[in-house]
């Protein structure tokens, strides 16, 4: 053996050269000698041809030869060479191979004539032994992931290139050395024989032998379990779709476009910095001697011409203005917060509400989708709430370019302004305007409430929008929705921040902005008094005045009262109402006809009458609600003229109020 | 990764396809030729090559970015930061390599990157897995439903694996590389491929437990072993016989 171990290292060339002189002196003295040489050659010749991958035969053969000689080591070999790193791994993980072809070999030698010399001498084919050792590795080790454990390897995985390597490999696998390195190279081994036995590739002794040490050994039934397990979890993620990615198409082509202007800005800037330098040489070569009168004859000096600077537009100063719920703009660890710049390029993630101000008059307000009416009531919390995304491509004074990735966005843009939201193969431009754009996967609508909008697929418009209208890419696309107003958008200077901890309110509304509060929220808002109403969980109203100075305010929820609830409710039919008011319709034209004559021409709008009736039937309260800037005078007569109302005494013998719909032009009601 | 059958073991039989798919084998991407002269024009800032190049990969970049992140609502994100920076590097591929090897080998990259960033960046609530093919009529929604745990539980595991690990194990296992092309790809010896994908198996198979969607799996195919440890067949036996005794 040590003859047959000295001749493939010194085929691999492995041996020192007193090493491979004493093989070549072998070699000339004896015919036998060389047979075995060119035995071991076709042998390595056959198993490079069977092996599917290219594997560095040679090195892997001594590899084998030497694992499995383990009583018959190199001996005078091994002590005159040095012996290089083995691929341990590598030399594992072809074992079941090696097991094949070692047969395939065997048999093809048989054929060639050559058996009678060669499997006696190349233990290292010799399959069945190859497979004794390994199960001889497997019954003596221990479990793998107990081993694994006790050598302290379970938490910390060892350095992945610290890999037995050279002579200590060697005494691993030969069960030499010190114990913990060979229990070390046995574990991987046991590992290698479950994972053979789990693919099917060991011979039916093989497996009996596995086999009955799965059945001794609870920790080895364990270890399988485990590597079948993985095989099956790994399956199903396989299983699972990709999903169809050609959306990215569009945003691609842009971002592409982009990078492609920019490498030719680059070169614009390279080539006038060659011609500024041209110039300079240009006035050197023209200068020539000095003149004996030089102020008068100085030559003009040829001006370097101009560098060309294309300029990019400013970037604009936008910041959050209104926060309710979780929002990041990604790579960034902390949540955004109120008065947080929004930085071209980055893109917000939001669960929940963000109003931002992009530039005087331009805002956008980022949400999952408008809320469902009767809207207030129970709210999901906001972990809960559907995420919004919306990457900030271009905030500059010339440009604004969103691309919303899920949710709504509404926007409030300011006549002028060049403005455009991308949405999957869509793009919505505006100009002056206010409209909200939601997107769900690829399906995309667009609701406009103020100005026009083109929507966009590719370079062709494929509808051009004017308020008030909506648009669906797809028939069953869910309602964008009414634009939400974005807060501060036309601010002149920054207003204080009013802010309420998270709470048990689930929604809030101020001066027409309704946020979800449930991870609490901050806004800004001008300064002053203004009305706070909250609802809880349970759909209740809470009130609280807050007076909003300077330094901005943070609500205490204590100090939103409910509002009081009468125990029993008072019921009036609708057509005593209408009995009762209908007579009356003319005492408020007169109202409205007063006010257009005396302070407000143009007056026009829809008004709602909240009228409170008392359990006598007699009017206790009457609001004049309205969206719009209304005229004092006009809305205390429209209260004036109400409060004089009276009904029959309700149903119940309790309070109770309605509301009244109400709607003036110049034509009369 | 062998591919176990999952008759008899009361697991949902997978689609035949799959265990094909994720055989070990030569990279399987669309494959140009170096000279392809697609290549050459997008490289030389030619868009419209560009795009076609995109729709000839873009499948296979979006599957590798979904076998790395798993379910994910950032596919698209890093699918297109994939290809802006195929476009950005195109200029600098000399051809050294196959493309479809530097293709791997930058979307492995840029998946590495994000998942980076994601890992300091508080999560939000759970994305669900995406619906399974719409050919598997015969399975419950009990049944996606569990699979589809599974799969989450392995991303979670795969979350904590170190990083060059988590490469190899998602190119060799979910991808079905061979150990060779994913040397080419993260630039390491063969060896130190091996390594690193047992030393990723070994830590699943020690973690697999903490998931308790996993660890079921691993009950099931324990029950299904042939034979029972002697040890503890003598450990009931002779429960039984002292409870035999007693009575």
């Amino acid at each position: 053996m040590s003859k047959l171990a000295a001749l493939l290292a010194y085929d691999a060339g492995l041996l020192s050269d007193e090493g491979a002189r004493r093989v070549e002196r072998a070699l000339a003295r004896s015919a036998q000698v060389r047979r075995e040489l060119a035995s071991a050659r076709a042998a390595a010749a056959v198993l490079g041809d069977v092996g599917p991958a290219p594997v560095d035969w040679p090195r892997l053969d001594v590899g084998l030869a030497a694992a499995l000689a383990a009583e018959q080591t190199f001996g005078e070999a091994r002590a005159a060479t040095a012996i290089p790193p083995l691929d341990l791994t590598r030399l594992e993980a072809s074992l079941p191979r090696a097991i094949a072809t070692a047969r395939a070999t065997d048999a093809l030698l048989g054929e060639l004539g050559v058996a009678t010399s060669v499997p006696s001498s190349i233990p290292s084919f010799d399959a069945d032994r190859l497979e004794a050792r390994l199960m001889a590795a497997l019954a003596t080790s221990g479990a793998p992931a107990q081993d694994a454990r006790e050598a302290g390897h379970a938490d910390a995985a060892p350095a992945n290139e610290a890999l037995p390597t050279g002579r200590s490999a060697l005494a691993r696998i030969e069960g030499g050395g010190a114990r913990r390195p060979a229990a070390d190279a046995k574990e991987a081994i046991a590992w290698r024989a479950l994972l053979a036995y789990a693919e099917d590739t060991l011979s039916a002794d093989g497996r009996r032998r596995v086999e009955a040490k799965l059945a001794r050994s609870a920790a080895h039934r364990d270890a399988l379990a485990r590597v079948r397990a993985l095989a099956r979890a790994s399956a199903e993620a396989i299983v699972a779709p990709t999903p169809d990615v050609s959306s990215v198409e569009l945003p691609l082509r842009r971002e592409v476009r982009r990078i492609a202007a920019r490498r030719r800005m680059t070169r614009v800037g390279l080539a006038t910095a060659c011609l500024a330098a041209a110039a300079a040489l240009l006035l050197l070569m023209t200068r020539g001697a000095p003149e004996p009168e030089p102020v008068a004859t100085r030559p003009t000096p040829v001006a370097p011409p101009a560098p060309t600077f294309v300029a990019e537009a400013r970037a604009l100063d936008a910041e959050v203005t209104a926060i309710a719920g979780a929002a990041f703009a990604e790579g960034v660890d902390d949540p955004l917060g109120l008065g947080d710049r929004l930085l071209e390029g980055s893109v917000i993630r939001v669960r929940g509400a963000l109003h931002g101000r992009l530039a005087e008059g331009t805002g956008l307000v980022l949400d999952g989708g408008p809320t469902e009416a009767p809207r207030r009531r129970a709210r999901p919390m906001v972990d809960e709430a559907p995420e919004a995304a919306l990457r900030l491509e271009r905030l500059r004074e010339d440009r604004v370019e969103l691309a919303l990735l899920a949710g709504r966005v509404s926007n409030e843009v300011r006549h002028g302004t060049r403005y455009v939201v991308h949405a999957g193969p869509y793009a919505i431009e505006v100009r002056g305007t206010r409209f909200a754009v939601r997107r769900e996967g690829d399906v995309v609508s667009v609701q406009v409430d103020a100005g026009t909008v083109a929507v966009l697929e590719g370079d062709e418009e494929i509808a051009l929008l004017e308020a008030p209208a909506t648009w669906r890419s797809h028939p069953e696309a869910a309602h964008a929705g009414a634009a939400e107003r974005p807060r501060a958008a036309s601010a002149d200077a920054p207003w204080p921040a009013l802010r309420l901890p998270a709470s048990r309110f689930v929604w809030v509304e101020l001066d027409g902005t309704a946020l979800p509060a449930a991870g609490g929220l901050a806004m800004r808002a001008p300064p002053g008094e203004h009305e706070l109403v909250a609802f809880d969980d349970r759909g209740l109203r809470h009130r609280a005045t807050v007076t909003l100075r300077d330094e901005g305010q943070t609500l205490d929820e204590r100090e939103l009262v409910p509002e009081r609830l009468s125990p029993r409710r008072g019921y009036l039919p609708p057509e005593v109402i209408q009995g009762v008011v209908q007579p009356r319709v003319s005492a408020l034209r007169r109202c409205y006809e007063r006010s257009l004559r005396r302070t407000s021409p143009d007056l026009e709008g829809s008004y709602t009458l909240r009228v409170q009736v008392g359990a006598d039937g007699s009017v206790r309260g009457v609001r004049v609600i309205t969206n719009g800037e209304t005229p004092p005078p006009f809305v205390r007569c429209l209260e004036l003229e109400a409060e004089t109302w009276v009904f029959p005494r309700p149903e119940g013998d309790a309070a109770l109020s309605f509301d009244l719909p109400l709607a003036f032009a110049a034509r009369g009601i | 990764m062998p591919v176990i059958p999952s008759s008899a073991l009361g697991l949902p039989t997978l689609p035949q396809d799959t265990a094909t798919s994720a055989r070990p084998g030569a990279l399987r991407m669309n494959e140009p030729s170096e000279a392809d002269p697609l290549i050459a024009r997008a490289a030389a800032g030619d868009q419209a090559a560009f795009q076609q190049l995109f729709r000839q990969h873009r499948d296979t970049v979006a599957r590798v970015v979904h076998r790395f992140l798993g379910p994910s609502h950032e596919l698209e994100d890093v699918v297109q930061e994939v290809f802006v920076h195929v476009y950005r590097s195109l200029p600098s591929f000399r051809g050294d390599s196959k493309f479809s090897t530097w293709l791997y080998r930058l979307t492995a990259n840029v998946t590495k990157m994000h998942l980076r960033k994601k890992r300091s960046r508080p999560r939000f609530a759970d994305v669900p897995v995406p619906e399974t093919r719409e050919d598997s009529p015969q399975e419950r929604p009990d049944d996606v439903a569990e699979r589809n745990e599974r799969v989450e539980a392995l991303y979670r595991l795969l979350d904590r694996l170190a990083e060059k690990k988590r490469t190899v194990l998602v190119l060799h296992d979910l991808e079905g590389l061979a150990a060779k092309d994913i040397a080419e790809i993260v630039d390491a010896p063969v060896l130190t491929v091996r390594t690193r994908l047992f030393y990723a198996r070994k830590e699943l198979y020690a973690a697999l437990a903490e998931e308790p969607a996993l660890a079921s799996v691993v009950a099931r195919f324990l029950d299904e072993l042939p034979g029972r440890p002697a040890a503890e067949a003598e450990d009931t036996s002779s429960e039984r016989a002292s409870k035999g005794a007693r009575t």
